[in-house]
């Protein structure tokens, strides 16, 4: 242009002027641009908790510690906690998990305590790509709802062949009873086991679905049932509430008839025991909780540090899915692919995580690996007890 | 972009439209088998729901494993189809939807199996209660399962929606490619013709005219820089075939006129000097006085014509040849064609009108009178014959500047410089192209036996050559010729004075004279002519017998008549050593013809005279006279 050649009056020519404001007006966007990164680069990290009261307790102390210890790349971790976790259907946690893969600052969810929900909310957090891990969920389908989900326990495939096996170790072959909550925990349980009994060629006497939701409607009646059907033993697949229902009538018939029950009744409640209706009662477990592992024992001891109740092992898991995604997204940044990509790799290219419920990593499908424990209800506590057929 | 990189597009449009095409066709057949797996599913779910009530009712009548079994398969099956969604993407609506589906026959199954339980106590009526309750909420589960279908084919009815506007998207994105792939493909063929065939076959038709001996063959202008590379390599190739071609030709050319001329001018010389004989006493015969009038005097006669005759056509093969003595003065061609146009008019006859076109500025050449107006003849002549129906003659003259050397087809290249060209042009016949490489060698006509003698274009080719000119032709058959002089155009020269009739010389006289001539018949002839004519005639054999001759005479010697070409000294050498002696001794030279341009650079000097061979007795006596008397050079057309 003409104009870009005639000089101004302070002798420098328009082009040139024009040239420094555009050079200071790319300054300034850059300087914009940086100080939204740095506002940005202070928002906290999140991470979701859909779960039970004790496995919430153990996550925030998980969030106490990573923050203590400066946070996630100088970011401090929030947890986002729904009140939904401790419910045992799937409907109300499943607009927990929409808002949650919802919110672009979640890079995980640690979540949900019942497969049920598990299971549903599955879909969601994988088809929004965010991380889950299910601390207790075992139900065999969660294997194969998508590559953003993992659990730190195993597929109840596991716990099946661990039960018959169980059973099959008392000797003579016992004739059972089995009671299962016919949810998608319990049911598919109960089926996995009454093939592995099949084939073991163990006689089932009594077979009996119940509804998580109902009480037993007419406990008296199952008992006499069960006691009808005179078994050796009876498999109680399902969660705590309602085996309180049924002991105290079955023992005025069977006092000794032996009891042995899925992971579903291990809870802090269980574990305390406080009318002694679950003494002799043995069940499985993931871990034992009693353990003087030295993670478990610190974990332990800040826990009850911070808190009146005892570590339980929902507790641990919450504690432990929390730390495995704060560390990930210390190592490899708050980005839920990346972590994703992180956990996948623990106990492959990457070493297993160190957690408070032992050695963690994760198969093709996501789930922890088989070991089980067996813990026996007594008055005072618990007492792990080696599995019959490892002894 | 380049034709690699066009193809590369190409290629790629393929590739995408045909991906297009696959992913299109994938996921409709994907929606298609999801909505029949779908409602498949459903009514899995609800048959089986409904089984599971007709099996109730069956265990509560007869109580069987049997039955018991059928009832646990079905919830098996319910169970399973309803956990196909669980790992399926769906709205939150459609998963909570599903989810009380999930529940209810969870619920409903429980209630059946406490139904059995009671039947199997006889707990009858609490029993049949229950059942009763049972069949409510499979009516309840088949609603909450039609209502999930619903929502399902909603969602997948706004899917599909949205896939046929993908759909249409897709389409129009696949014709706007395809539109481009044509495009490209045309853009490809043409560029590959444009920068590949077109190319080749311009290389392939050049070098095929350039190996039938057409040396004019060049390749155009090309795109890119490697054909244009060939190109020039190759049209420099063929430009030096066609210079060394040329050269061939003029070389060739040259050679054969040299060799024509060789021979006619030595042909030539000796008949001048049997023609300047045979007619010198042939006069003297008819000047004899015994003989008699009548037969013997014609017969005297028909000699002396046919010795003119032969005089004028020995003069013309020496013009050929460029072997006449030239004398080459600064001529207004247009005065010359003025002062010819007279003779020119009756030349050529009524039929064939005369048309000058002399430039407005003196067209001043360097060249001999004589010669010229005998090259302007020939010319106008030569247009006359070629219009034997009538026609227009153009003589046309002009000042040229030639830039650069003009190179024409068979007549090599004319260096830059000032030239005047004279263009005579007829309305003609034309020349054919096979002919007119021809029609400048000596005795080549295309006219009748007897209508030309073939040396008039020859003629003209020697004169003008001898001049320092050039002269071109151009012929179209029907349309006409013309030709085209040009000749050296002198600047700031002095005109020559134009010739007028000289005053009759009286012829004769008493001055000595030393004759120089080395053939005897000649020598005796003019020794007979100038004593007869009262003149003292000494006489030698060449120019160092003149030289002897003239030294041991004592007398004055007025004029020194010498021929030009003699054995041991020649006719310049023995004036320029007789001058030193005898300054003021008049010369007058006499040729057959000559290999020197004697006048062009001056060596004839202004004071003497030439004589043509052969020459009459009056001529003789005329020129020695005319020397004697002005010492002025003097010349005989």
């Amino acid at each position: 242009m003409l104009r870009d050649r005639v000089p101004r009056g302070d002798g420098r020519s328009w082009r040139l002027v024009r040239r420094e404001r555009a050079a200071l007006t790319m300054l300034a966007m850059l300087a914009m641009l940086a100080g939204l990164a740095a506002c940005h680069s202070h928002d906290p990290v999140r991470i979701g908790v859909v779960v039970s009261g004790a496995a919430v307790a153990g996550a925030q102390l998980a969030q106490a510690e990573i923050n203590a210890s400066g946070g996630i790349r100088s970011r401090a971790l929030e947890l986002r906690i729904m009140s939904t976790g401790g419910s045992i259907t799937a409907r109300p946690a499943l607009a927990s998990a929409e808002s949650l893969a919802s919110d672009p600052r979640v890079i995980g969810v640690v979540g949900h305590s019942n497969s049920s929900a598990s299971l549903s909310a599955s879909q969601i957090y994988n088809d929004h790509e965010v991380v889950q891990i299910a601390p207790t969920s075992s139900a065999p389908l969660l294997s194969h709802v998508g590559r953003f989900t993992f659990r730190l326990v195993p597929s109840d495939v596991n716990q099946a062949r661990f039960l018959a096996d169980e059973i099959v170790s008392r000797g003579a072959l016992p004739r059972v009873a089995l009671f299962f909550v016919n949810d998608d925990y319990g049911h598919a349980l109960h089926q996995e086991l009454r093939e592995q009994l099949r084939r073991r060629a163990v006689q089932i006497v009594y077979d009996m679905p119940f509804a998580e939701e109902l009480p037993l409607p007419n406990a008296r009646g199952a008992a006499r049932a069960i006691v009808e059907s005179a078994p050796d033993l009876l498999i109680w697949l399902g969660r705590a509430p309602q085996l309180l229902q049924l002991i105290p009538e079955l023992r005025k018939h069977l006092p000794a008839i032996p009891i042995l029950a899925s992971d579903g009744i291990d809870s802090e409640k269980t574990e305390r025991n406080g009318d002694g209706v679950l003494t002799g009662v043995r069940y499985v477990c993931f871990f034992n909780i009693s353990s003087d592992r030295k993670e478990l024992a610190d974990l332990r001891k800040h826990f009850e540090a911070r808190s009146t109740a005892k570590l339980s092992v929902e507790a641990a898991l919450g504690y432990d899915a929390t730390m495995i995604l704060a560390t990930a997204a210390r190592e490899v940044g708050p980005h839920r692919a990346a972590i994703r990509d992180y956990l996948a790799t623990l106990g492959h290219s990457r070493p297993p995580y160190a957690g408070a419920s032992g050695l963690i990593e994760f198969d093709a499908s996501g789930d922890a690996p088989a070991n089980y424990c067996i813990n026996e209800i007594t008055a005072t506590g618990l007492r792990a007890i080696a599995p019959a057929h490892a002894r | 972009m380049g034709a690699g990189a066009v193809s590369v597009v190409a290629i790629a449009l393929t590739v995408g439209t045909l991906w297009l095409f696959a992913s299109l066709r994938r996921d409709f057949e994907r929606e298609l088998q999801a909505s029949f797996d779908e409602q498949h599913s459903a009514d899995e779910i609800v048959s089986a729901v409904y089984g599971q009530i007709v099996a109730s009712y069956r265990q509560l009548q007869a109580p069987s494993d049997a039955n018991l079994a059928r009832f646990d398969s079905l919830g098996e099956t319910a169970y399973a189809r309803v956990s196909l969604y669980l790992v399926q993407s769906m709205s939150l609506e459609s998963r909570l939807q599903v989810e009380a589906v999930k529940e209810m026959h969870q619920t409903l199954e429980v209630q059946a199996r406490s139904a059995f339980e009671l039947h199997r106590r006889g707990e009858l009526d609490a029993s049949h209660a229950r059942v009763a309750e049972l069949e409510g909420r499979a009516t309840q589960l088949q609603r909450e399962m039609e209502s999930f279908v619903s929502l399902r084919d909603h969602e997948r009815h706004e899917v599909r929606e949205q896939q046929v506007l993908r759909a249409q998207r897709l389409l129009v994105a696949m014709a706007v490619l395809v539109v481009l792939l044509a495009a490209s493909i045309v853009i490809l063929v043409r560029t590959v013709r444009r920068r590949v065939v077109v190319p080749l076959r311009q290389f392939s038709n050049a070098a095929a005219r350039l190996g039938a001996g057409d040396f004019t063959a060049r390749i155009p202008d090309q795109r890119t820089a490697e054909l244009q590379t060939v190109a020039r390599r190759f049209n420099e190739m063929a430009q030096r075939i066609r210079d060394s071609r040329t050269l061939e030709d003029q070389l060739r050319q040259a050679q054969k006129m040299e060799a024509v001329g060789q021979l006619a001018s030595g042909v030539a010389h000796d008949f001048n000097n049997l023609l300047t004989v045979i007619g010198a006493h042939a006069e003297f015969l008819k000047q004899h006085p015994m003989i008699p009038a009548g037969e013997a005097l014609d017969d005297i006669e028909q000699i002396l014509k046919s010795s003119e005759r032969a005089g004028r056509l020995t003069s013309q093969l020496l013009a050929f040849s460029r072997k006449q003595v030239l004398k080459v003065v600064p001529l207004d061609l247009n005065v010359l064609i003025r002062d010819t146009e007279p003779m020119l008019r009756r030349l050529i006859g009524d039929h064939v009108a005369i048309c000058m076109l002399d430039s407005s500025a003196p067209s001043v050449a360097v060249a001999d009178t004589g010669q010229m107006e005998q090259v302007l003849v020939n010319l106008v002549v030569n247009a006359r014959d070629a219009m034997p129906s009538g026609g227009v003659v153009t003589i046309e003259t002009a000042n040229v500047r030639l830039k650069g050397a003009a190179p024409r087809r068979g007549e090599g290249i004319m260096p830059s410089g000032e030239y005047v060209r004279l263009s005579v042009t007829d309305t003609g016949t034309g020349i054919h192209p096979d002919v007119v490489p021809r029609v400048f060698e000596p005795f080549f006509t295309t006219k009748e036996t007897g209508k030309g003698t073939g040396l008039g274009l020859a003629t003209t080719y020697g004169i003008v050559k001898q001049c320092g000119g050039y002269i071109w032709i151009d012929s179209t058959l029907g349309v006409g010729t013309t030709f085209r002089v040009y000749l050296p155009r002198a600047v700031d020269a002095t005109l020559a004075t134009p010739r007028t009739a000289s005053a009759p010389v009286e012829v004769g006289g008493t001055e000595t004279i030393l004759v120089a001539e080395d053939e005897d018949a000649i020598r005796t002839l003019i020794l007979r002519i100038l004593e007869r004519s009262g003149y003292t005639v000494l006489t030698s054999r060449h120019g160092r017998d003149a030289l002897q001759v003239a030294s041991d005479y004592f007398g004055t010697i007025d004029l020194v008549l010498t021929d030009l070409m003699m054995p041991e000294l020649g006719g310049l050498e023995l004036v320029q050593q007789l001058r030193r002696a005898r300054p003021e001794i008049a010369v007058l030279y006499m040729s057959g013809y000559t290999d020197l341009e004697i006048h062009r650079h001056g060596e004839l000097q202004a004071d003497v005279g030439l004589m043509h061979k052969p020459f009459t007795q009056d001529g003789l006596l005329h020129h020695v006279r005319e020397a004697l008397n002005t010492h002025e050079p003097a010349c005989v057309g």
